[in-house]
């Protein structure tokens, strides 16, 4: 089961939408192209690594934050959702309450019995809130309720989910849900405990209500109450790879029932660990089957169309959000170190024109370089004349290399008898400044933007003078890259030789995820910069069939977790069901703390980054993907 | 009147993310560790429509008296006070933003606050007469709009590392603040801004020494002053609370703030967050049975992994809670009682009870706690977030 470290909070996500309030999840939201599809009554499953926004999509699927949203998008949102959201956060407790589950057969019924009453307590507390916030909504507004309706309403669900004491209010039920869920963690480690069910000798009447039947009675009850016969209600889960696994199948299965007025949605990441996987299921019968009971909404970043542009978007609206800043996203983080200034393209048409400033460096540079040299004489470019290259030559040589030497620059000096070029002792970021690489490092995910971005905005730089410094920039950039592997370095992985095999001995054979990522990033640095230039260096893998299942589980939780970035084939396979046979890449942050270029990148088989000698295996004779690679040039101009 | 003060106590913006006192460094607004502090707090600024008539930031602003971190902080709250509109910042000397240890001005402790701008203490042009006044005296009056502020240099004895263990003010400068305030007509409300508490923070603190020798005394004389009403705000030890200095019959409230930034240590981590204020102050009183100062308490808590939120009694000073009402608990159960039968339903709101009952928001966070308590002892059900009160009414 793929590792994950949800319940262990983490700086990274302070930034989660889940503790923001409605209307602040409503003043930054950027809706994603595939928006509209969340908002039709059909059971879906969103599936995204962590960050990649899903608790934010499934809180604008309330009646609440989609009221308060304000976007030229917002009045259609708000005309097609036809279902009433229930947003159901994960408990982050869980994962410490459910870990350890009893192993005699009597005490894992009882923890069984016990955790299903917990969960059933805690969706019934997120829909009271649900229609506690519905009814805090201004008298006569589109469902808000008269306190006769709440104390009505209340009265039938104390009666159904028997809370005996409170008052017929929304908040005081809620608050006795809570006493009954502070109950239900107490016996809960009594049974991990001793393995007895203290409540076994007088079973509580509530312990084996069904969350679903009782989510499908309260909504009938709500919608005749408001005069809304009919009207269909969706429960939101988020985050349910932290939910126990059969708890996690039981929903799986419930999507199954075609309950007309009971709408799932269920947020999770790409291998939840769940026993059942995504689309897998297609090959049993009698579950629920994608296409058919329902759909899938991937939130990977495997598709780039739009990504870019999200991303844009996501910034604007936070730039939008501080009125004290007057200058554009351009003007506050400039041009990256390897894109064309707009004017130099106008005049010339090409950053590569005899005397531009690219061309010049460019030239100085490959003087240094005699691989690169040989490079370019090899496809008969001289290196005083390289200004003259007619067009179509320097697209296909120069404008491809021009990223690559650029960053061989930087970051390296010549190491001559030697494999690879030597690091420069230079450990700033700055090369990575530049808004374009700045969204790209965030990969189009909200979080990362967030994070990335949110304390340059907030900076001196940004209020008063309208321009983040490159050095302020890296440090933020820095900041980004040292949290990320802050978290990696929390998440568990056996060592690379016991996961390939313990025939060779690693460099660095030491346990956890991030320094299973480390050996592949320094596989990739080893290409970029090899002695022996190559125009299109490994920088990106195919998980083969020579990968142990011992690694599988790294795999996974690298994806889950945004470090893994899944590339999709020309079929448009996406990740879903075993990550064997597919391509991935670092995440960008990843990337940068190799001093990687930021693109595609060559696959090389996984198998053989890890082999005796580590040399590349190509299993993948596709070109590396033109259209994939990340053309800083393109997004810019 | 009614007047409106914004409280940032105790940032501790250190050199870099090696600075363990404070989440926020130098070079970033960042919390080490943490999220966007300050970008939040210009949030909560903004989707409040938050604004006050001054910016009070009682100390501390960095940690171990490191300079990029001071004028760092210094800075940051003045922007803050840009952004709530507010007149002037008016800071207190702490003992982390003076050079106790001789580590950065040796043999001028003072010279890192004093080389600030803005200027510090009052961080505007135009005061310089009292600015000179609190480096010369160790304390000035400012006076704004009809409300006067006292700002008393509690480390001004910190000229050596065993001197900056704890607060003072001696008997001459308390004598010379008496003495000036019989020259001056009173004033509708009086504040004393100082970082260390002038008297001791009770049981979460009891081994604590660190209180401000001789301020007790100091509260004894300007609360038997004709001078009109006094409140103080004070920083320093992280553990916030509203309670009272009382002298017989007479009261004056005392805000112990909460640090905005620090991460808290052991003992103040359990009863207390990371804290902003904005208190609503009125004097006189227009309610019956109140002292002379009322104000309520909007208080925002912060943690790295939940951000802002408004603050419930975890975070110390819970919001909607403040000072002005003191009674017997049987005396706010009684008058919490009769605004829940005068509504003649079966149980009301907080919306509801404070328009019944005015002087509910007035109440310390502890009394408000106690409150409740004795309501649920006479059978009511009290339904709270975080000890804040929601809803209250009959089964």
């Amino acid at each position: 089961m793929a590792n994950l470290t949800t319940t262990n909070p983490h700086h990274w996500d302070a930034y989660n939408a889940r503790s923001l309030r409605d209307e602040e999840v409503a003043a930054r939201f950027v809706p994603p192209p595939f928006f509209s599809n969340l908002l039709t009554p059909q059971h879906q499953l969103i599936v995204g690594p962590r960050g990649s926004g899903k608790t934010t999509l499934l809180r604008m699927l309330q009646r609440n934050a989609l009221a308060q949203w304000e976007h030229k998008d917002a009045n259609l949102a708000r005309s097609t959702i036809s279902f009433d959201g229930i947003f159901v956060p994960a408990d982050r407790s869980w994962g410490e309450q459910f870990r350890h589950a009893p192993t005699t057969p009597e005490a894992a019924d009882a923890f069984s019995v016990v955790a299903r009453a917990m969960f059933t307590t805690h969706v019934l507390r997120s829909l009271v809130r649900t229609l506690m916030i519905r009814g805090s909504a201004e008298p006569g507004s589109p469902g808000a309720f008269s306190r006769a309706v709440e104390e009505e309403v209340c009265e039938q669900f104390r009666r159904a989910w028997f809370v005996q004491d409170g008052m017929p209010s929304f908040k005081s039920i809620r608050q006795e849900l809570r006493l009954r869920l502070a109950t239900l963690g107490r016996t809960l480690r009594a049974v991990q405990r001793s393995g007895v069910n203290p409540l076994a000798s007088e079973e509580p009447t509530w312990i084996d209500l069904d969350f679903a039947a009782e989510v499908a009675n309260a909504a009938e009850l709500v919608n005749d109450s408001t005069d809304e016969e009919g009207r269909r209600w969706a429960l939101l889960f988020d985050e349910l790879e932290v939910a126990p696994a059969s708890i996690r199948t039981s929903l799986m299965g419930s999507l199954r029932v075609p309950d007309t007025h009971l709408v799932m949605k269920l947020a999770l990441s790409p291998y939840p660990g769940t026993t059942m996987s995504i689309s897998a299921a297609e090959d049993f019968p009698g579950i629920p089957r994608e296409g058919n009971d329902f759909d899938v909404v991937s939130l990977s970043n495997a598709h780039r169309v739009g990504v870019d542009r999200f991303g844009r978007q996501v910034l604007n609206a936070l730039v939008r959000d501080i009125p004290d800043i007057s200058a554009s996203p351009e003007q506050l983080f400039g041009q990256s170190r390897i894109t064309t200034p707009a004017a130099q393209w106008l005049v010339s048409g090409t950053a590569y024109s005899p005397g531009s400033k690219r061309m010049s460096d460019l030239a100085e540079y490959v003087r240094s370089d005699p691989s690169v040299l040989d490079y370019l004489a090899r496809h008969g470019i001289g290196v005083d004349k390289i200004g003259m290259v007619k067009p179509d030559r320097r697209a296909a040589h120069l404008r491809k290399i021009a990223p690559l030497i650029a960053l061989r620059e930087y970051y390296s000096v010549a190491a001559p008898g030697e494999v690879r070029r030597r690091f420069r002792q230079r450990k700033t970021f700055e090369f990575y400044a530049g808004l374009a690489t700045l969204l790209a490092l965030s990969e189009g995910n909200p979080r990362s933007i967030l994070y990335l971005f949110g304390p340059l905005l907030s900076s001196e730089d940004a209020l008063l003078h309208g321009n983040v410094s490159e050095s302020n920039q890296a440090k933020a950039i820095g900041d980004s890259v040292a949290s990320f592997r802050s978290l990696l370095k929390t998440i568990p992985a056996p060592t690379p030789s016991t996961m390939f095999g313990s025939q060779r001995r690693h460099k660095a054979d030491r346990r956890g995820l991030l320094n299973f990522l480390d050996h592949i990033g320094e596989f990739f640095a080893n290409a970029a910069y090899a002695t022996d230039f190559s125009p299109d260096p490994a920088g990106s893998f195919i998980v083969d069939s020579n990968t142990p299942d011992a690694a599988m589980a790294a795999i996974e939780s690298g994806v889950n977790v945004g470090a893994l970035i899944f590339v999709p084939d020309e079929d448009g396979m996406d990740l879903f069901g075993s990550a064997r046979g597919k391509r991935l890449r670092l995440s960008y942050l990843l990337a940068a703390y190799h001093r990687l270029p930021l693109r595609l990148g060559r696959a090389v088989a996984l198998s053989s980054i890890f082999e005796s000698g580590g040399g590349e295996r190509v299993v993948d004779e596709r070109p590396s993907g033109e259209d994939q690679l990340f053309d800083l040039d393109e997004v810019e101009s | 009147m009614n007047f409106k003060v914004a409280v940032m106590s105790d940032l501790h913006v250190g050199r870099d993310e090696g600075c363990r006192g404070g989440w926020m460094h130098a070079s970033s607004t960042r919390a080490t560790g943490g999220g966007d502090l300050i970008g939040g707090l210009r949030r909560i600024i903004r989707s409040h429509d938050l604004s006050t008539d001054l910016l009070f930031c009682p100390g501390d602003m960095t940690d171990q008296a490191n300079a990029p971190g001071l004028i760092r902080a210094w800075d940051l709250v003045n922007q803050i006070r840009t952004q709530l509109s507010a007149e002037l910042t008016i800071g207190a000397a702490g003992n982390h933003d003076t050079d106790s240890r001789a580590l950065v001005t040796p043999g001028d402790p003072w010279k890192m606050l004093r080389d600030l701008y803005p200027p510090f203490p009052i961080g505007a042009d135009g005061y310089s007469a009292e600015n000179d006044h609190f480096w010369a005296r160790g304390w000035c009056f400012v006076n704004f709009n009809g409300v006067r502020v006292l700002n008393l240099n509690s480390s001004r004895d910190h000229t050596t590392e065993k001197m900056a263990k704890r607060g003072h003010v001696d008997m001459a400068t308390i004598a010379d603040v008496v003495e000036w305030l019989k020259d001056h007509q009173p004033a509708a409300l009086n504040i004393l801004l100082t970082h260390h508490h002038p008297m001791k923070l009770g049981v979460v603190n009891v081994g604590d020494q660190s209180h401000m020798v001789g301020g007790e005394v100091l509260l004894e004389r300007l609360v038997g002053s004709p001078s009109g009403p006094w409140m103080t705000i004070h920083g320093h030890k992280h553990i916030p609370r509203l309670d009272y200095f009382s002298s017989g019959g007479r009261a004056l409230p005392v805000m112990a703030a909460g640090s905005l930034a620090a991460r808290l240590w052991d003992e103040a981590a359990d009863v207390a967050k990371n804290q902003f204020y904005v208190l609503d102050i009125q004097t006189p009183a227009l309610l019956p049975g109140l002292d002379d100062i009322v104000c309520k308490c909007s208080a925002w808590s912060w943690s790295p992994s939940s951000g802002w939120q408004v603050s419930g009694a975890s975070g110390g000073v819970m919001s909607g809670s403040g000072f002005g009402w003191r009674a017997q608990e049987e005396v706010y159960a009684d008058a919490l009682e009769s605004a829940l039968d005068g509504s003649e339903l079966r149980w009301i709101t907080r919306d509801e009870l404070v328009t019944r009952e005015e002087r509910y928001e007035f109440m310390t966070t502890a009394d408000q706690l106690r409150a409740h308590e004795k309501l649920r002892s006479r059978g009511l059900v009290v339904v709270e977030d975080d000890g804040r009160l929601l809803e209250f009414g009959r089964r």
